[in-house]
């Protein structure tokens, strides 16, 4: 039983997840290999930003740049309370994990984007610790609930000192005094733009005209599930479906957020297209 | 129960998988850190030399470079009979297996080498498995038997055509390759005393290699102790091996049961790697103990 501050994160965790779930599979559907070449170029993308952006915070926050330190921040896939983790060693070398719940994963099995959350898996670990440890470091991801064959999910990631310079070595295990909480930690609205950005712009990139029909396409099968969700939301948590609801439970603010994305990112028209198709249209269909 | 040949795999086997613990073992006692470093990238080296090897015989035989080419097409470790594996899943893009018992794992657990095992498991296989697709494999391997938590091996390693530049998809995928007829020749997979042999030669050359690269004489010359530390072992494995199967210790049965020839000479691999003088540093540091010990020396006058 999770209490009412989970149950909006929650809530904004499932729409992160299925942004991804229904666009990577429209972008798949689209595309067909080109597409998946798409979308796992846009989780690798996705994954560098995390890990340098983690390390760039820590640097700057005089914390050390190792895996304890990272697994305080992104434990595996996220920090939302549904995560069913067994911790087997955690230490600043060493981090082995066994997930036996993952709500990413439930997400894209009941809407059928299985196939592409196995892409998120396959290629997410890869990308963040490489970023993460300038190249240093080693992800292994040998089971994942996004493949049929499993049941669980098995990381084990390693850094190793000796395989570092000393500059490095003093990052990661220096005397950099102790490290304090989640700091500097990704939120799920930064994580949910984040992603969304690397998304359109791969899918224009390999895919052209068609991905941004694509993105598009999977813009709306999210926003008719947010519709639908949000009301039932609304009416479960006996609230009134107001602005204030949505910037609660939903990971897109209403209106403002995608305006400043738009000014700073060079994928402005992603973004104008985040508004329109998305924005607008969540305010109309839910009166606000 | 085992069959004598079977027994003898398995001992060329050990002789093999024991050289690696000896010589890093020296490395750190002599260089801390430094020394694992050393040892880490010659560990890399070796992986990186045997997936060259194979990717190599494959585009020779006309053999695509995917993961079920390089799991089941002519693979360069040599069957022994303890492995238990279950495989699976084994197709182009993917090779996902338990190792449910590894030789290699049980004898340096045996010898209270798990730490250097360890390091063997992280380095060699990334590099190994990585290098021979290009660097565009995904090797996961996050349940090791060189890991106390762990009670097998999981690997996940996985090559996708979507992740690949378009020159490389027709390489590595027969779907990419419209005119492929298949290859043009088998490629047997490594067996018994030649396949250890030349396992061995080459993980002694990478680490002796990158040891004077990185540390200097003086690392040539800790390379020089695990060297001796090893023909102290091996002669003394071998006279048990020996007792164990009733056999007397002779040139026979340690051609047999050792994975190197008697004679350098007659070791054609040396002749692929003669930088540096690492092969006299074997020849001279690791014979003299190991014959002698054997009592071969005094045979041979």
């Amino acid at each position: 039983m999770n209490n009412l501050e989970e149950i909006k994160f929650q809530n904004k965790f499932d729409y992160f997840a299925k942004m991804y779930g229904f666009i990577a599979r429209s972008m798949m559907e689209a595309g067909g290999k080109r597409g998946e070449r798409a979308v796992r170029e846009a989780v690798i993308r996705y994954g560098r930003d995390l890990g340098e952006g983690i390390r760039k915070a820590y640097l700057e926050l005089g914390k050390k740049t190792n895996l304890h330190t990272l697994f305080q921040m992104e434990p595996c896939c996220g920090t939302d309370p549904r995560f069913k983790r067994n911790i087997i060693k955690d230490t600043e070398e060493v981090q082995l994990q066994e997930v036996y719940h993952c709500p990413l994963a439930e997400v894209w099995k009941r809407e059928d984007c299985t196939e592409a959350g196995r892409c998120y898996c396959e290629e997410l670990a890869h990308s963040l610790l490489d970023a993460y440890t300038d190249g240093r470091g080693q992800a292994n991801v040998s089971n994942s609930m996004t493949c049929d064959r499993d049941f669980f999910c098995r990381f084990a990631f390693y850094l190793r000192p000796a395989n570092m310079d000393e500059d490095q070595k003093e990052q990661c295990f220096g005397n950099r005094g102790e490290e304090s909480g989640r700091s500097g930690q990704y939120p799920v609205e930064d994580r949910f733009l984040l992603l969304y950005g690397h998304l359109a712009a791969a899918a224009e990139e390999f895919l052209g005209q068609d991905g941004l029909a694509a993105l598009a396409d999977g813009l709306d099968q999210f926003l008719e599930d947010a519709v639908k969700t949000l009301k039932k939301e609304a009416e479960h948590t006996g609230s009134a479906l107001d602005d204030s609801f949505v910037s609660l439970y939903f990971p897109v603010e209403i209106p403002g957020q995608t305006q400043e994305c738009r000014e700073e990112s060079s994928g402005a028209a992603a973004f104008r297209l985040l508004e329109s198709r998305l924005v607008s249209r969540l305010r109309k269909k839910l009166c606000l | 129960m085992y069959s004598k040949e079977e027994i003898q795999i398995m001992n060329l086997d050990d002789n093999y998988t024991l050289l690696y613990p000896f010589l890093v073992k020296s490395l750190i006692e002599h260089f801390g850190e430094q020394g694992e470093k050393t040892a880490r990238e010659g560990t890399r080296r070796f992986g990186r030399d045997r997936a060259e090897t194979l990717r190599n015989k494959h585009l020779n035989a006309g053999v695509k470079i995917n993961m079920h080419s390089l799991f089941a097409v002519g693979p360069d470790l040599p069957p022994d009979p303890r492995f238990k594996r279950e495989l699976q899943e084994l197709n182009p893009e993917e090779r996902v297996s338990h190792t449910l018992y590894c030789p290699m794992a049980e004898i340096w657990k045996k010898y209270g080498f798990m730490e250097i095992g360890r390091m063997y498991c992280e380095e060699f296989h990334n590099a190994c498995y990585s290098s021979y697709a290009y660097g565009y494999t995904k090797v996961n391997l996050a349940k090791t038997l060189t890991q106390k938590e762990d009670e097998y091996c999981a690997f996940n390693v996985v090559l996708r055509p979507e992740n690949l530049p378009e020159e490389l998809k027709p390489v590595c995928f027969e779907q990419y390759d419209p005119g492929y007829a298949g290859p043009s020749a088998d490629i047997p997979q490594a067996y018994g005393k030649s396949g250890f042999s030349t396992l061995f030669i080459k993980l002694y050359y990478h680490l002796a290699s990158t040891a004077e690269e990185m540390l200097g004489d003086a690392g040539k010359a800790a390379i020089g102790e695990g060297l001796k530390a090893l023909a102290h072992d091996a002669a003394r494995r071998i006279q048990e091996q020996a007792k164990e199967q009733n056999e007397p210790v002779n040139r026979e049965f340690v051609d047999l049961n050792y994975p190197l020839a008697l004679d350098p000479e007659q070791e054609p691999l040396w002749s692929f790697y003669t930088n540096e003088g690492i092969r006299e540093l074997f020849v001279n540091t690791f014979y003299p103990v190991f014959h002698g010990e054997l009592g071969i020396l005094k045979e041979n006058a």
